[in-house]
């Protein structure tokens, strides 16, 4: 009966639950609502407490009233306890209803012995016995536990009878009337003892059946236990003044002056009936307590019978005392006061040690629970998750201070609240939310879900959900417990992970080179769109198979596996973290050349192999092709120089024959050539000397390009004091004052181009100067780079226009006639520094003098020739 | 200077006629009285030097062209310089080449001296005179070869 109410309670609950889910859902929980949930949210606060029903804010002083009759809401009752209580309840009843009937047989039989146990005594009148047989009958189903609506009707009918019964009797007595209800049953002879009306009960009784009547009736009224129970103790302790009356041997307590009577088996029956009463819904008012797992319920089963035992049984000790007169009335008052203080405050004494003892007990289980709590709540302030819990029978919601910090807040900010919680979440995420909390309490499976916070200032944090339905025993949802972690930092690495993952994947796989991971047992892990592109095995047949078998020719396998072995085992690797260039096998079996670099990672406590490999075919094929030209150009080179010497030699020879003859003509036939004729022979042999110049400056030039350099060291004074002394004559000629820096230094370079460029340049010098006293200085100054020399004169000088022009081959400016020379002085003089890795310029003043600087470098160039020897890379055995 | 002593003997191994006659008037143009024997190629100097040795003297100073018909100067200048006799006779080469190698070669194999022909005849005069100068007048030789006897 009470089980289906609160069925019912709680079903109306999860459909208060799920309106306000489906509220929240309609509106997108705007700002202005707040204030209004919140108030809603403390009223359900305040409630919790009370485990009962949410009211509406009007409904706030009823609650208390109601409360406060719900006196011992928290207790446990022992279950154990309950079940002995609920079959003494239920035997009360019986062994009620069959004394009743019992006496009824009596008057029937008039029978003494049954209607009043012995002669002495007032019997139990007929209606009195008819009711001990209709209450004992009600408390019977009543005790029965949840009975169907005939036994009902049955049991609280007979109660209302029993009622009536003694209300009419209690009538009769009060206003002196006769309403002829004492005898229906059975009559009584006049004058019956202790009788003040024939047949008719004691008013006590009336009163006692009146009460237990009332309170039957009300037994489960909701609301009503304490009223129930209450009448219950009244009519109890009537009935137990009459019964002490019996024991005692005082008959005012019985009789009560000049009135009826109750009889002893009526006070045992009554006292038996409020025993059953009470204790058939002893889980409920007063009664609750006793019944009570706590120490408060502890404590009443232990005082309560020794509350109500110990003054009976001493009082009945001094009461037979006084009757035997061993003692005066005095010393039963001192036997009762001594007795009294003994027992009860041995009584005190114990139940303190127990008290005492549960109460350390509780108060250590107190300080695990503050240190288990604490525990928590550091544990969630660590991992940042906080926990949430939603009442769903009382709609409250309280949040662990984690909870708080998570949404934002620090703990107390705000009630808790779903609403609260609801608007902290990400607009975007809150259909989400919502639906997977709302399917949860539908079908009480758990919900899992990330979603994002919106913090009060604004702050976007990620969030992860967890939570679960509790279920009573009886498979109802009672509670919903949540987890909310922020995970936003977690979520930051991940995603940071994530893009240098897919970074890494990106130019993996974008790589021109084609790239292939394996584990240490060979087997193909990573595979990129290169790799297939080179190997010709697609990633996914490749990934999964090794690499031996795939990409390796079969003569180099176990080589391959072998040092994958010994790499492994040792942690040696010849061919691991450099260049090695090998053959590769491709997927429709040719081979061709692969350059790769292969890296061991440690994964683990093992490693992983990954090596970028380029197929070098085409450069193999260019490096042959590149050789194949080089040494076709020496050969080339080689086969120009021995032409251009046939054809220096071949043209010098006739020009020789041409000089010498013409001056053989000349010293021979001088007599008979005129002037005219000898100056034709002059200008013959001139032309031919000149030519034989071109002819050598020619191919010095073309030399230069072709041959290699001789670097060594060169001491530069030394080497232009050289030039100096073969250039002598016409120094000496021309009365040219040359200086030349004694301090130059020692600079790598081919001795005999450079000395070609000193004299080349000093000639000119020489050569171009007008000035009655020529003067010529060659110095050089150095920086950290380079060696600068310089040959400055003071001759004609050199107009700007002309300074890029002077440098090329057979470029002139002057007339043959003013200034004789070839014209490829100044270009190989270039050619020669440009070799070198310098160059050459001039800075001028025309009329006052030129200077040509050229530079050498301080390392020596580096020359076609070394530069294949140097390109060269260590490679793979 | 005028020597009075029998005409010094040259031999002159050159294919070239010009040349020849420029050498030729070159040395007459000089004051040491010389007797000229020119062998056209490599292989005639060969003979004159190996085949009749003992019937005509040696001679005292060899101008030889490299760039020869049959047989080449180079291959000439190392039959000379490889016998134990001819070694003695001052040998120079006289060439048109300028070229690094065939200097190189010719000291390699033992030439006395390398010159260039100059162009202009008055250098070449130049040239020859010094040469007679020095290798006639200046130096002083082997007896062997001075008198064109064998030892």
């Amino acid at each position: 009966m009470a089980e289906t109410e609160s069925r019912v309670k709680r079903m109306t609950y999860l459909e208060h639950a799920a309106a306000i889910l489906e509220r929240s859902r309609v509106s997108t929980t705007p700002v202005q609502q707040e204030p209004a949930d919140e108030s809603n949210g403390s009223s359900q606060t305040s409630s919790r407490a009370t485990n009962k029903h949410p009211p509406a804010s009007g409904d706030r002083v009823s609650v208390t009233l109601w409360e406060r009759f719900d006196l011992f809401p928290f207790v446990t009752p022992n279950p154990r306890l309950v079940l002995a209580l609920q079959s003494f309840a239920k035997g009360a009843g019986l062994a009620v209803s069959l004394a009743g009937a019992l006496v009824l047989a009596g008057w029937a039989l008039d029978l003494t012995v049954v209607k009043s146990i012995s002669s002495g005594f007032v019997s139990m009148k007929p209606n009195v016995a008819m009711a001990f047989v209709l209450s004992g009958v009600t408390l019977h189903l009543l005790s029965t536990g949840p009975t169907n609506g005939h036994l009902r009707f049955v049991a609280l009918a007979s109660a209302f009878v029993v009622a009536v019964i003694g209300f009419l009797t209690l009538s009769e007595y009060l206003y002196g009337w006769n309403l002829n209800i004492d005898h229906l049953l059975f009559s009584e002879p006049a004058g019956a003892l202790g009788t003040s009306a024939p047949a008719r009960m004691a008013p006590t009784s009336a009163l006692c059946l009146f009460l237990i009547g009332v309170s039957l009736l009300v037994l489960d009224v909701r609301r009503c236990y304490p009223v129930a129970q209450l009448l219950t103790i009244l009519a109890a302790l009537v009935s137990l003044t009459a019964f002490i009356g019996y024991v005692y041997g005082v008959g005012s307590l019985y009789a009560g002056g000049s009135s009826t009577a109750m009889a002893l088996h009526s006070t045992l029956c009554f006292l038996l009936l409020s025993s059953g009463i009470l204790l058939t819904r002893q889980d409920h008012g007063l009664l609750a307590i006793v019944t009570s797992d706590a120490a408060g319920g502890v404590m009443a089963r232990r005082l309560l019978p020794a509350a109500i035992l110990i003054p009976l049984l001493l009082g009945w000790v001094t009461v037979l005392d006084e009757e035997a007169g061993l003692h005066g009335p005095a010393f039963g008052v001192f036997l009762v006061v001594i007795w009294s203080i003994v027992s009860f405050a041995a009584l005190t004494w114990w139940n303190s040690g127990s008290l005492y003892r549960l109460d350390v007990e509780r108060q250590r289980a107190q300080d695990e629970l503050n240190k288990g709590q604490a525990q928590l709540a550091e544990a969630q302030r660590i991992a940042h998750v906080g926990s949430a819990e939603w009442d769903i029978v009382t709609n409250a919601v309280t949040w662990s201070d984690e909870m708080f910090r998570v949404c934002g807040y620090e703990p107390g900010d705000v009630q808790p609240g779903y609403e609260v919680f609801l608007q902290r979440v990400h607009p975007d995420d809150r259909t989400q939310v919502e639906q997977n909390i709302a399917r949860t309490l539908r079908s009480g499976d758990p919900f899992a879900f990330d979603y994002r916070i919106v913090r009060p200032d604004g702050a976007i944090r990620m969030a992860h959900g967890e939570g679960k339905v509790v279920h009573n025993d009886e498979g109802e949802p009672v509670r919903l417990l949540g987890t909310a972690q922020d995970i936003t930092e977690r979520k930051q690495i991940e995603y940071a992970l994530r893009q240098n993952e897919m970074r890494t994947r990106s130019i993996i796989d974008t790589a021109n080179d084609a790239f292939v991971a394996i584990d240490a047992g060979d087997v193909i892990k990573d595979w990129n769109p290169q790799a297939e592109l080179t190997f010709g095995w697609k990633r996914e047949e490749a990934v999964g198979r090794t690499l031996a078998d795939t990409v390796i020719p079969p003569g180099h396998r176990e080589a391959h596996l072998e040092g994958l072995h010994r790499f492994v085992l040792t942690g040696e690797g010849p061919m691991l973290n450099r260049r090695v260039e090998l053959e590769g096998l491709h997927k429709d079996g040719h081979l061709f050349p692969i350059e790769m670099t292969i890296s061991p990672i440690r994964w683990g406590r093992s490693h992983i192999f990954s090596a970028f490999v380029r197929d070098i075919t085409e450069r193999k094929q260019a490096e042959e092709a590149l050789a194949h030209q080089t040494r076709e150009l020496t050969r080339i080179n080689s086969e120009l120089e021995d032409f251009t010497h046939s054809v220096s030699h071949d043209l010098k020879e006739p020009l020789r024959g041409i000089e010498a003859f013409a001056g053989f003509i000349a010293e021979d036939y001088a007599d008979k050539l005129d002037e005219q004729g000898q100056g034709y022979v002059n200008v013959l042999r001139e032309s031919a000397v000149r030519m034989k110049d071109l002819i050598d400056d020619l191919l010095q030039l073309s030399r230069i390009g072709r041959t290699r350099l001789d670097q060594a060291p060169v001491g530069v004074s030394s080497l232009v004091q050289d030039v100096s002394l073969e250039l002598s004559f016409a120094l000496q000629e021309k009365r040219v004052e040359l200086f030349i820096d004694p301090d130059m230094p020692t600079v790598p370079c081919d001795r005999a181009r450079i000395r070609e460029v000193f004299k080349n340049l000093i000639s000119n010098a020489v050569k171009y100067n007008d000035k009655p006293q020529p003067k010529i200085e060659v110095g050089c100054r150095s920086d950290n780079r380079v060696f600068t020399f310089a040959v400055r004169d003071n001759g004609i000088g050199i107009a700007p226009e002309y300074y890029e022009k002077i440098f090329k081959i057979f470029q002139r400016l002057h007339h043959r006639e003013e200034y004789e020379g070839t014209g490829v002085g100044l270009a190989i003089c270039k050619k020669v520094v440009e070799a070198h890795g310098g160059r050459i310029w001039v800075e001028s003043a025309p009329g006052e003098g030129t200077t040509f600087l050229f530079t050498i470098p301080r390392t020596a160039a580096r020359q076609p020739g070394q530069e294949e020897q140097d390109g060269k890379y260590a490679r793979a055995v | 200077m005028e020597s009075t002593l029998a005409p010094f003997r040259i031999l002159l191994v050159e294919d070239n006629p010009n040349d020849i006659e420029i050498t030729r008037r070159a040395l007459a143009k000089g004051q040491v009285k010389n007797e000229l024997t020119v062998a056209r190629d490599g292989q005639e100097a060969l003979d004159i030097l190996f085949g009749s040795r003992s019937e005509t003297s040696l001679p005292g100073l060899i101008l030889l062209d490299l760039n020869l018909p049959r047989v080449d100067g180079r291959e000439v200048l190392s039959r000379i310089k490889g016998d134990p006799e001819l070694r003695r006779i001052p040998v120079i080469v006289l060439t048109t080449s300028t070229r690094e190698e065939d200097v190189v070669r010719s000291y390699d194999l033992g030439v006395n001296t390398f010159i260039s022909k100059p162009v202009r005849f008055e250098d070449f005069i130049k040239v020859v005179t010094a040469i007679q100068e020095y290798w006639i007048v200046i130096a002083t030789l082997p007896p062997a070869t001075a008198s064109g006897g064998v030892a």
